[in-house]
């Protein structure tokens, strides 16, 4: 039994993602459970998944703590460090991304680490952020018991024809294009001991919350979703070309532009989720979407 | 053949295999993609079925029952809040005797507002007369389906049974499921036409749900309850053909995993199972003799059986994903001790409540819930309920 966990984004088809990879694993003679979870969904928002992989019919339904492989779909995950919580010493970790130190200096020691540029072969092969079949690709590449035969064929069966091209020269470029580092791992990861030797007689009682039922204090400020971390794409402004007319603030779904000293309207960052719609909306064309992989690089 | 599939997509090949006439869907996560699948099947043709859009659940509940009563076989899936708002035609539907299969994809209920797991909507409607199965992961609940159909349309039982599926434990958990196929369904699902006792025809009047006082009420509340009693001579022998033809089976109204020299047991339900399965294992390796009994029935509830599989124990810990709000334990572990009270040296039972909201029921958590369990049978002070979320 081995645990794998996957880490990405909303709207970049890690359902669809390890759905395939379960097909693919069936292909193989194995038996690959998977279960997504990303609450309330939205593009954008942070998704986990959970497998495990056996040569038998796999009987939890559980989250995994442990992972022997990390397959992270978004170079936004790879500085997190709960991509990484309790991901075993000598297991394998595929990652989307150029450079091994930024996953190394995480602390984890994998035995082997593959790394591929996804976000610039998705949008090279679908014009979007869509990596799950590129990572699929740069999965076989790692895992020597998943045949990337094994993966095309999964994808040709199960996923629509529509999809089909893109998918499939999506996984091949993930898997031809991957750097597959090697690292050797000294020592032996030790389990924890059975909770059963804990020796408890009573849990604990949780503390009295708050209120005296789920209400929250209006004069507060109120907190909310990290909605900033959701975007691909951030808008960015041309001074020279905007007349400041407001348009922007007025379309922003989020309300999350707002009139700043000099006159100009300008997002939070820490709420925009780079939709687009006031680059769309504005009649200067000033706001322009740029990559968040341009800032990650500055 | 093996597909990979969620339970939800499970579900819907069920409904299919089936070959359901009425569906009446409304959408609520976790239970969207049923509804969705069964749709497209209708649409694609592959299903000849008729979608009653309707604007709630409690309409859901009211048009299935229409349905059945006219002489179709119908299926419908909800969860948390659509399965309160269908309390009371659920209702209608035991009283009238109408055989249906409903899915409850678990959630919890409201408030505190939220869409994650827990079988706090499922233990609410423990009274209104349904019949509940609790399948432990997706090929089980696809099986489950098939035989709630048999079970149901028995001429002996004639009641609604629903099939509760755990929220995105299950419903959003994708594994290869062996696909029966139709012609197999069929030997096994006759046409429900054929399987009815009270039949419309032409020219015939007839009328459903009258209002009744009296020993004439009682009368039929008597019968309704006899029915619910008669489904555990009736589900093993449905098993039993089901295995006759696929192969499977799944241990009765309760399956019981290593129990014969048990002196520890650990109950649960549905997903939570797997593991529990795996930590017992563990545990034997560690010399620790204890054993699981998963509840599949929950109604009727089968006290003989349990009482039989808990009945020398020295302690038993039954793990809950509910709240009996008004007396700090789980639905399981009410009903469990209720029905071991009555014996000498009854075990020491002790309840876990775990796995609600986004909370996983984990190795760690069943592995407490068995020290804790031991610890009880060796006549250690083991506070009786326990919230492992806590810990």
């Amino acid at each position: 039994m081995k645990e794998l966990r996957m880490h990405g984004k909303g709207g970049q088809g890690i359902v669809v993602g390890g759905e395939t990879l379960s097909n693919a694993f069936l292909n193989a003679g194995k038996f690959l459970a998977v279960m997504p979870s990303y609450g309330v969904e939205r593009r954008g928002s942070d998704v986990t998944a959970f497998g495990r992989l056996s040569d038998e019919p796999v009987r939890e339904n559980c989250m995994c703590y442990e992972p022997d492989y990390l397959v992270i779909f978004d170079p936004s995950q790879l500085k997190k460090p709960a991509t990484y919580k309790g991901f075993v010493p000598g297991g394998v970790i595929v990652a989307c991304g150029t450079d091994p130190e930024e996953v190394l200096s995480m602390g984890v020691k994998p035995s082997k680490l593959v790394m591929v540029d996804g976000i610039r072969i998705a949008y090279e092969v679908t014009g979007n952020n869509l990596t799950n079949m590129i990572m699929c690709g740069a999965f076989c590449r790692a895992v020597p018991e998943l045949p990337m035969e094994a993966l095309l064929k999964a994808i040709e069966e199960n996923l629509p024809k529509n999809f089909q091209k893109t998918s499939i020269l999506g996984a091949q470029r993930g898997h031809d294009e991957a750097v597959v580092y090697t690292y050797e791992i000294h020592g032996e990861h030790s389990k924890k001991a059975p909770a059963w030797t804990r020796h408890v007689l009573a849990c604990r009682e949780p503390e009295k919350p708050r209120y005296e039922a789920p209400w929250g204090n209006g004069a507060e400020k109120i907190v909310t979703v990290d909605t900033g971390t959701w975007k691909v794409v951030r808008p960015v402004l041309t001074e020279e070309s905007c007349i400041r007319c407001g348009i922007c603030a007025t379309y922003c779904p989020i309300q999350c532009i707002r009139k700043g000293e000099d006159g100009y309207f300008r997002a939070d960052l820490d709420y925009c989720k780079g939709c687009g719609v006031c680059a769309y909306e504005c009649p200067k064309k000033a706001l322009t979407m740029v990559q968040e992989s341009e800032f990650r690089k500055a | 053949m093996l597909k990979v599939l969620s339970s939800n997509e499970a579900a819907a090949q069920a409904a299919k295999l089936a070959r359901i006439n009425v569906a009446a869907v409304y959408p609520i996560t976790p239970q969207s993609q049923i509804s969705e699948d069964v749709s497209k099947m209708v649409a694609r043709g592959e299903l000849d079925c008729d979608i009653i859009e309707v604007e709630g659940e409690h309409s859901v509940m009211s048009s299935i029952t229409g349905a059945a009563v006219a002489g179709a076989r119908v299926f419908t899936a909800t969860s948390s809040l659509g399965l309160a708002y269908m309390n009371e035609p659920m209702m209608f539907a035991a009283g009238m005797r109408v055989p249906m299969v409903m899915v409850d994809v678990t959630r919890e209920t409201s408030a505190q507002r939220g869409i994650s797991t827990s079988r706090q909507d499922a233990a609410s409607t423990r009274d209104c007369g349904w019949l509940e199965i609790d399948p432990a992961d997706g090929q089980e609940l696809l099986d489950s389906i098939l035989m709630a159909y048999r079970l149901s349309e028995d001429p002996e039982v004639l009641l609604p049974t629903m099939v509760v599926s755990d929220g995105f434990f299950m419903s959003h958990l994708y594994e290869p499921v062996d696909v029966p196929e139709q012609e197999q369904v069929d030997r096994f699902l006759a046409p429900v036409s054929e399987r009815r006792r009270t039949q419309f025809s032409d020219g015939k009047a007839m009328q459903f749900a009258l209002s009744l006082s009296g020993k004439d009420y009682i009368q039929y509340r008597y019968h309704t309850l006899k029915a619910i009693d008669h489904v555990k001579e009736v589900f093993p022998k449905v098993e039993k053909e089901f295995e006759e033809i696929f192969g499977r089976s799944y241990g009765g109204l309760v399956e019981e995993y290593r129990t014969e020299d048990a002196e520890y047991l650990l109950m649960t339900n549905g997903s939570a199972s797997g593991m529990a399965k795996n930590v017992i294992d563990a545990a034997r390796d560690a010399g620790i003799p204890i054993g699981l009994a998963r509840i599949r029935m929950f109604r009727p509830y089968p006290r003989e059986e349990v009482v039989r599989i808990l009945r020398g124990k020295k302690a038993v810990g039954v793990i809950d994903r509910s709240i009996c709000l008004g007396w700090n334990c789980g639905h399981l572990f009410q009903e469990a001790r209720a029905a071991i009270a009555c014996e000498e040296n009854m075990p020491k039972m002790l309840s876990f409540i775990d796995g609600i909201s986004t909370m996983d029921i984990t190795r760690e958590h069943i592995e407490l819930a068995v020290g804790m369990t031991v610890a009880a049978g060796n006549g250690e002070p083991v506070q009786e309920t326990n919230w492992l979320s806590w810990e």
